[in-house]
């Protein structure tokens, strides 16, 4: 336990930190921050899409530039803890404009997502209370979804908060009801053979099965939001009792619940159902298949509905765990001058940055309002397109992470070989590995042949992704023009840099070195 | 000196009506009074530096404010403030075994038994883990 002096209070408070974070605690942050059944329930079906029977592979495969680049964050977090993350880093080692754009790509990919989790929320929530009719009903499912990212808006804005022990309940029965979805499939395959079914062979597994590459780019620019929100157990390692231990303790063992979590319930799926079938249910692949393998009978819709519970309190997390960043970017944004002022207040019962939140849950119902209506009016899937659109954001903004930490912290990297492989080597592949995912479905997703169909000329998926990320840079040039100081911050000065351990000088803070002066 | 009473503080009005009675019964006992805010933001989604720095700012001023109120209505009282970072049941039950005060002073804001099982409630649940005698005064009257 240690005590912290807050020198500079006012009303003469002294400031006090007490213990932090268990072992448990800290994965289930992981685990929970990244949403298995949810995440899950809503890329199954657009994978099997796209790689066919190598979809497991694709599932183990996505983690790795994913795990690369928590090693960044972990890294970089040591130099300065803001919630701005990316946002800050970038602006620290790379300059303000690129620091702005990583905000941007922070908010718009956490906005992107919304409607796929308004909508797998909507849908799940009929099926759960047998309404199926309802669920395939795309007004009724958007007035829900809408309905569900104003509850959790509101969640966020009161700062209401699950006690530990409901948030380890909770995780559990996920993991637990998606455990044995997997084992029954899978007993079934083999014992029963039901039509339709394949038994599993090592090729699911093997990347190398996957017929091109621009397939294997689509599986994992699908996939890699399904470890998004894992490096949480990763960075919260300020928490930590044994700050040296449990976080890489923890990391390690959230990465294999998932893992093995995404691994065993892809092969169960689609050694049961067969990948056409899941590609064919994209939109709810796993309720679908869950129906399938759990049967009409008492026992069977129990765990049919247990299963659409877990769905639904993992997308309600994944909700959480969506506003809570982008809010967070936003308030960082707004403290530094990036944004308006406002995005920085705090509610004085709350405490909570209530004006954003509510900002962010208006304009989210917006998107996705407007993507149903392009759906249900052109030929192209808009709404199936943003979740790929999601991928092309994380790819944009956690691979300037990967080359934000390679470059802040260069002149440590030939000091040993540990630093050079967990802070250079490591974030620098998972930066390429992005780079290569976010070119590659770029160029492919251009074409107008490009799944799901196009809007305006372009890909849908390209012109979503593309689109929304370029308007950051007018509105920063707007910005810049209305408010400059934010860009007037210089990148640290080598000197003024720690090292990566969390020794030397500390970083400055961000806004304190400016060109010009004030 | 004897030893002081602990009163739990939240944000804008949370425990306030606590830290008042606490206050007048720590001005009738001629002990000092320890303002306590507890504060631990969500983990779940990531990093939190700055929020963290702007509510402690914002809970530095509530105290502030809270104790000017108190010493202009208990001119003798000593009253000392402390921010926390931990939860807020963590800190008074740190505080409490740290400072073994005479009592603990908590409000409740109405929290039911099954919203409190749920969500944790300050009230329900430092009754059970705190060291030294427990006092609960609801916020609102």
């Amino acid at each position: 336990m240690t005590v912290t002096d807050t020198a500079h209070s006012e009303s003469g408070s002294k400031g006090l930190k007490t213990g932090a974070l268990g072992l448990v605690a800290t994965i289930v942050i992981g685990v929970a921050s990244t949403a298995p059944g949810y995440s899950l329930a809503a890329s199954l079906g657009f994978v099997s899409d796209e790689v066919g029977l190598q979809a497991p592979a694709i599932m183990w495969l996505a983690f790795v530039p994913m795990g690369c680049i928590a090693a960044a964050y972990f890294y970089l977090n040591k130099a300065d803890p803001d919630c701005g993350t990316t946002f800050t880093w970038v602006t620290r080692s790379m300059g303000p404009h690129s620091g702005w754009l990583a905000g941007w790509g922070i908010i718009i990919a956490d906005l992107l997502i919304m409607p796929n989790l308004a909508g797998v929320s909507g849908s799940y929530l009929f099926q759960l209370f047998g309404f199926d009719g309802l669920a395939a009903n795309s007004t009724a499912v958007t007035v829900v979804g809408c309905a569900f990212i104003v509850a959790m808006c509101w969640i966020c804005v009161t700062g209401i908060e699950l006690s530990a022990r409901t948030q380890v309940a909770l995780l559990g029965t996920e993991v637990t009801i998606l455990g044995i979805f997997a084992v029954v499939a899978l007993y079934k395959v083999y014992v029963d053979e039901p039509a339709g079914s394949v038994k599993p062979g090592l090729s699911w597994v093997n990347p190398f099965e996957i017929g091109s590459s621009s397939a294997l780019a689509a599986g994992l620019v699908l996939a890699v939001f399904i470890y998004w929100g894992w490096d949480t157990a990763v960075s919260v390692n300020e928490e930590s009792r044994d700050a040296n231990r449990v976080p890489g303790i923890a990391a390690v063992a959230s990465t294999l619940i998932l893992v093995a979590i995404y691994m065993l319930v892809t092969v169960g799926a689609q050694a049961f159902g067969g990948s056409e079938f899941l590609a064919a249910n994209s939109d709810d692949a796993l309720s679908a298949v869950a129906k399938a393998v759990f049967g009409d009978g008492a026992l069977g819709t129990i765990f049919t509905k247990l299963l659409i519970i877990s769905v639904l309190t993992s997308a309600a997390a994944s909700c959480q765990t969506t506003i809570l960043p982008a809010t967070r970017s936003m308030l960082s944004m707004g403290s530094h001058k990036a944004g308006p002022k406002k995005m920085a207040e705090i509610h004085r019962r709350h405490l909570t940055p209530a004006w954003s939140t509510w900002v962010y849950g208006g304009v989210s119902c917006l998107w996705y309002v407007l993507l149903v209506l392009i759906t249900e009016n052109t030929s192209t899937d808009a709404y199936g397109a943003s979740i790929a659109a999601v991928g092309i954001s994380i790819a944009f903004y956690y691979g300037l992470t990967g080359y934000a930490c390679v470059i802040y912290y260069w002149r440590h990297l030939f000091t040993g070989v540990k630093t050079f492989v967990l802070v250079g080597l490591l974030p620098l592949f998972g930066a390429l590995v992005l780079t290569w995912i976010l070119g590659k479905t770029l160029v492919d997703s251009f074409a107008a042949d490009y799944w799901p169909g196009t809007l305006l000329g372009m890909g849908t998926v390209f012109f979503i992704g593309v689109v929304l990320l370029a308007l950051g840079l007018p509105l920063m040039l707007v910005w810049q023009a209305r408010e400059p100081s934010f860009f007037r911050n210089r990148i640290d000065p080598v000197d003024q840099r720690p090292a990566p351990d969390g020794t030397g000088p500390s970083a400055p803070p961000l806004g304190s070195l400016q060109r010009g002066g004030r | 000196m004897s030893a002081a009473i602990v009163a739990g503080v939240g944000s804008e009005g949370s425990g306030h009506r606590a830290a008042r009675f606490a206050a007048a019964l720590a001005a009738d006992l001629g002990a000092p009074l320890l303002l306590v805010f507890g504060y631990d933001p969500i983990l779940l989604g990531g990093e939190v530096g700055d929020l963290r720095a702007k509510v402690l700012e914002l809970a530095d001023r509530t105290l502030g404010e809270l104790k000017a109120t108190l010493s202009s209505e208990h001119p003798d009282l000593e009253i000392e403030n402390l921010l926390v970072e931990d939860r807020p049941v963590e800190s008074l039950v740190f505080v409490a075994e740290q400072r073994a005060p005479r009592a603990v002073v908590v409000g409740h804001g109405g929290r039911g038994p099954l919203t409190g099982a749920l969500l944790g409630s300050v009230s329900y649940e430092i009754v059970h883990r705190c060291p030294v005698p427990v006092i609960v005064v609801p916020d609102e009257e």
